[in-house]
């Protein structure tokens, strides 16, 4: 038997007033002379054992009667099935949703802390001995606690409000066909702590067979009107590399996945942490929309900008960061054909007006000795090497190497291009006007250098009206989107009166532009942590407008800087990719690790690949932040930032409808109910049975009418 | 005379001037009370010269003549002779029950003695009014005080005084008093026992059955106190006898209640009977009522009684 307000039972010892009173009225008992002693003693004659037991039994009917009252109001009642105790058998299996949408809602008070709210409240009334299971469903279901006896309530609840949210999604129609022999097994009491997402249940209905009942139980809805949710979805820079100075275009891609229009949202751009620049966003209803942000920063190292979304239902895909390399320059090499020494013919005329108008200074030339412009440290110097006068460590220091089109290229050098790429360095190749093919599509092939074989060469009239012309779109590289609007120049414009028909590209290979007439104009190849990158159109300003545009420039700085990005490793990478790490460790190198927003760094053992030493850190699948990378020196720790930004596949908050919940309760046996007094009402009713009051209450007006009839009897 | 709370009362308490004021409006009905009283079942069996014309009777030889009533003879053309009562003085003896019980009262109430003493006091009253004689006795085992029969006008202030100084006290002797009578053979009249009946009944029967049968009129007067008769308890109650402090019963009232009301009422009941079979007068009142009121309503019944023999 149990009761359904125990709290009245403190009460009970109260309904023995009846012997108290007994006893104090016995022993208080009012005095009185009495003249008709004859007649009492007469009376009390009569008054034999028997009245003695009548009095007894009259005492205990009131000692029963107020013991009646007292189990009236605290409602007794039979003990359900599942009533529990410690021998009851009963097996409490909660299965809690740990996906990103719990944690939606106003903080402390999230759905995940009503759900851990109702665990903490339904432990709490189970018996002393019963047995419990926590599966936190995340990617993958985990049992936290397993078939545990329940000894201190206080340390379940410890557990309980340890248990943390994950950022990814859950799918019930995954997790529960893994986990349904334990929740059909006999004596279990199954409570499923979720919301309504409709990501969450779909595809349950299908999954389940048909009829078996075998998730009868609970379920906890902790939704409530919070399905209003905006995110940033990803936040990336064209490239990992930048140069001081210069606009980093960061594509934030933004999502309204609710359907109540977004208006004037906020969008703040954090650099480095600090405030940058703020735009205002507005969305439609399930609208995505891209937003190009330019950053520059002032200083070399490692940078990242951090993206936050104004404060909505669910916060944690409110923010994204992205991890950069900054330069102070692009270090560009060009190796080229001794016998071009016209003032247009060769690559070296746009490369040195392009580095002129990046910062306004001179550029010298070292090879012939010629000064040209007054140098300084901070002027990035674009060695101009003969080809055939190369040596070993002369590319070392360049992040890209510009192989201008020219007839002296030896094997030698293809070697020594080889090793440069395989260290990481990005070699563009510039075939143009006097190339030997022959000696291209040989050697450089022989190096695994050619992303794609060189046909022939066309040559055109210069200015005529045969050329080949670039879109504005369909740009692979992101950083190379710049120019599908005219903002940072009109591409369209450039004109190639000489360019190079190239085959079909080698496996591996990439077109990543096309001429307008669909033909490849660039095509990528990486070579382990190097890469090729292969002009069709050249850099030779003798082959066409180039020089003559403005415009071209700065579509050459991001070339240039993209290609050289080719050798930093993405400062962005997904939850559950690993992030990698290229350096060259420095003389006083220790170690590495990577940390991850604020929790503890896990170590990294590089592992040593020819130029250097490659760091690989595993992210977690459901994790995203801020990470970042540590090289551990003698002299302190240098931070590499890597953005990790997970998919946003939980971030669709949209309920289930009317129609499909119903339909999925009905099949799957869950009893829905919103918070913990419902749960309560329904649990009561399965583990108190039938109640009894009322027979207490009959059982109460017997113990009165007797002891109404006994005392008529001494009255 | 004590009332329960031991404090000695006047005598003229025992007969306060608004009795005594009531009992001078009897005067007028003395005589006829006084003839109620003689008007009992008990009369004097001698039959004799007197002025009292008791009946007719046909004329036999040998019947003086002097008594022969012509008026009727010659109405019913036979001869009758007048038969007469004869007209002796009335005796009295009031025997007042004087044990501790007789203390008893309820609150606001005058105790048993007190009624009772006012009943002697009223009947002591209206028989020395019309010169008859009383006499009074108060027993108890402690003490027993006797008054002898008399007519004379100052008796009644004896007796007040007796009723007055005397103190109910300790357990009753009713029957050793009446045995007294018995044993002094007094004139035959009234014996008016005034007492609360609280006592075996059996030792005081047999005496005043010896008295009836001597030729006494017996006349029992109860008087009953409230409490004692309506036993009001709800909760437990320490019994402490009057006539024996020694004695005491803590019990829960409410659980006697019922029995205790049977007893007592069983015993009023039995003495009814007692009192009808052999011929004498019950008479019972609640120390609530007023005592004078009580005796004169009796002897108004006793009256009626009387004539209509």
């Amino acid at each position: 038997m149990t009761f359904l307000q125990p709290g009245l039972l403190w009460v009970l010892p109260f309904a023995l007033a009846p012997i108290v009173i007994y006893y104090l009225m016995r022993y208080r008992s009012l005095r009185v002379t009495w003249g008709s002693n004859y007649i009492l003693e007469r009376a009390l004659a009569r008054f034999q054992k028997k009245v003695y037991v009548e009095q007894l039994l009259l005492l205990l009917l009131r000692t029963l009667v107020a013991i009646a009252i007292v189990l009236a109001f605290a409602r007794p009642a039979s003990k359900g099935k599942n009533a529990g105790g410690a021998n009851a058998g009963i097996h409490h299996i909660m299965l809690v949703d740990a996906s990103a949408s719990m944690q939606a809602g106003e903080s402390g008070n999230t759905r995940w802390d009503r759900a851990i709210e109702v665990m903490t409240r339904y432990s709490a009334s189970w018996g002393r001995g019963e047995r419990w299971s926590v599966c936190v469903a995340g990617a993958k279901p985990v049992w936290s606690v397993d078939g545990e006896t329940q000894l201190d309530p206080a340390r379940t609840q410890a557990i309980l409000r340890g248990l943390t949210p994950g950022q990814g999604a859950v799918s019930w129609a995954q997790i529960l066909p893994l986990i349904r022999n334990r929740l059909s097994a006999p004596g279990v009491e199954l409570l499923v702590i979720s919301d309504d997402q409709a990501l969450t249940w779909a595809g349950l209905e299908q999954s389940l067979p048909a009829g078996t009942g075998s998730l009868s139980g609970y379920w906890v809805n902790t939704a409530r009107a919070d399905y209003e949710n905006s995110a940033v979805v990803q936040a990336r820079f064209g490239s990992s590399l930048g140069v001081v100075g210069q606009p980093c275009r960061l594509s934030v891609e933004l999502r309204n996945y609710g359907s109540e229009p977004v208006e004037g949202r906020p969008l703040e751009i954090l650099r480095d942490g600090a405030f940058y620049a703020r735009e205002s966003v507005s969305l439609l209803p399930s609208q995505s929309r891209t937003l190009p942000v330019d950053v520059i920063f002032d200083e070399p190292g490692s940078h990242y900008v951090t993206v936050r979304l104004g404060k909505d239902v669910l916060v944690m895909d409110n923010t994204a960061s992205a991890g950069i390399d900054i330069r102070s320059a692009v270090k560009v090499a060009l190796l080229r054909d001794k016998g071009k020494s016209g003032k247009f013919d060769s690559a070296w005329p746009l490369l040195d007006l392009a580095s002129r108008a990046w910062r306004g200074e001179a550029v010298k030339s070292r090879t012939t000795g010629e000064s040209q412009g007054t140098t300084t440290e901070s002027v990035p110097v674009v060695p101009v090497l003969n080809e055939g006068e190369v040596k070993g460590g002369d590319l070392t220091d360049a992040d890209v190497v510009v192989l201008d089109g020219g007839r002296t290229l030896t094997p030698e050098l293809g070697v020594l291009l080889r090793d440069y790429v395989t260290a990481g360095g990005t070699l563009v190749l510039a075939p143009a006007g006097a190339t030997d093919l022959e000696a291209w599509n040989r050697i450089l092939a022989e190096n695994r250098l050619l992303p794609a074989p060189l046909s022939r060469i066309h040559t055109e009239r210069l200015a005529g009206e045969r050329y080949q012309t670039l879109t504005r779109s369909d740009w692979l590289p992101s950083a190379m989107r710049a120019f599908e609007t005219e903002e940072d120049g009109d591409i369209g414009n450039i004109r190639f009166y000489s360019w190079v028909e190239l085959g079909k590209p080698n496996p591996g290979a990439q077109v990543v532009k096309t001429f307008t007439d669909r033909t490849p104009f660039l095509v990528r190849q990486d070579e382990g942590p190097g890469a090729v990158l292969l002009l069709a159109g050249g850099l030779n300003g003798a082959g066409g407008n180039l020089l003559g545009r403005e415009f071209c420039l700065p579509y050459l700085m991001r070339l240039m800087t993209d290609a050289a990005s080719g050798s930093v490793l993405p400062r962005v990478v997904g939850n559950g990719e690993s992030a990698n790490f290229f350096f060259r460790p420095p003389a006083d190198f220790k170690g590495t690790a990577f940390q991850l927003d604020t929790r503890e760094p896990a170590g990294v053992t590089p592992r040593r690949i020819k130029a250097g030493m490659l760091a690989t850190a595993p992210v977690p699948a459901g994790t995203w932040g801020l990470g970042a990378f540590l090289v551990l020196r003698e002299s302190g720790v240098n931070r590499v930032w890597v953005g990790v930004q997970g998919g946003r596949e939980d971030s669709d908050l949209r309920p289930l409808t009317p129609e499909a919940k119903s339909r999925l309760t009905t099949q799957s046996h869950l009893i829905e109910v919103a918070d913990w007094p419902q749960l309560e009402e329904k649990l009561k009713a399965v583990r108190t049975g039938g109640e009894f009051h009322h027979w207490v209450i009959l059982a109460l007006l017997a113990f009165l009418l007797g002891e109404m009839i006994l005392e008529r009897r001494f009255i | 005379m004590a009332d329960p709370t031991g404090t000695p009362v006047a005598w003229n308490e025992v007969l306060p001037a608004s009795a005594q004021e009531e009992l001078r409006h009897m005067e007028l009905m003395a005589r006829r009370m006084v003839s109620a009283l003689r008007h009992g079942m008990h009369r004097s069996r001698m039959v004799g010269v007197s002025t009292d014309f008791n009946h007719h009777k046909l004329y036999s030889p040998g019947d003086a003549l002097k008594h022969m009533d012509w008026k009727a003879s010659a109405r019913h053309d036979r001869f009758y002779v007048k038969r007469y009562i004869e007209d002796r003085s009335l005796a009295v003896r009031i025997v007042l029950d004087g044990s501790a019980s007789m203390l008893q009262a309820a609150d606001g109430m005058p105790s048993k003695y007190r009624q009772a003493a006012r009943v002697a006091a009223c009947l002591s009253y209206l028989v020395i009014k019309e010169r008859d004689a009383v006499g009074l006795s108060l027993t108890s085992t402690a003490a027993t005080t006797w008054l002898p029969v008399s007519s004379r006008s100052n008796h009644m202030l004896r007796i007040l005084q007796v009723l007055a100084r005397t103190q109910a006290q300790a357990q009753d002797s009713l029957a050793a008093g009446l045995r007294v009578i018995l044993d002094r053979n007094e004139t035959r009249g009234i014996v008016a026992v005034i007492t609360d009946l609280m006592y075996d009944p059996e030792p005081v029967r047999k005496e005043l059955g010896r008295l009836h049968a001597q030729g006494h009129e017996v006349l029992v007067i109860q008087a009953r106190d409230v409490m004692e008769e309506d036993f009001p308890f709800t909760r437990w109650v320490q019994f402490f006898d009057l006539e024996n402090p020694a004695v005491k019963h803590r019990l829960d009232a409410v659980l006697l209640k019922r029995i205790y009301r049977e007893e007592y009422q069983d015993l009023l009941q039995d003495w009814r009977l007692w009192a009808r079979k052999f011929g004498m007068h019950y008479v019972s009142f609640r120390n609530e009522e007023d005592a004078v009121e009580a005796l004169t309503s009796y002897l108004a019944v006793r009256a009626r009684m009387g004539r209509e023999k």
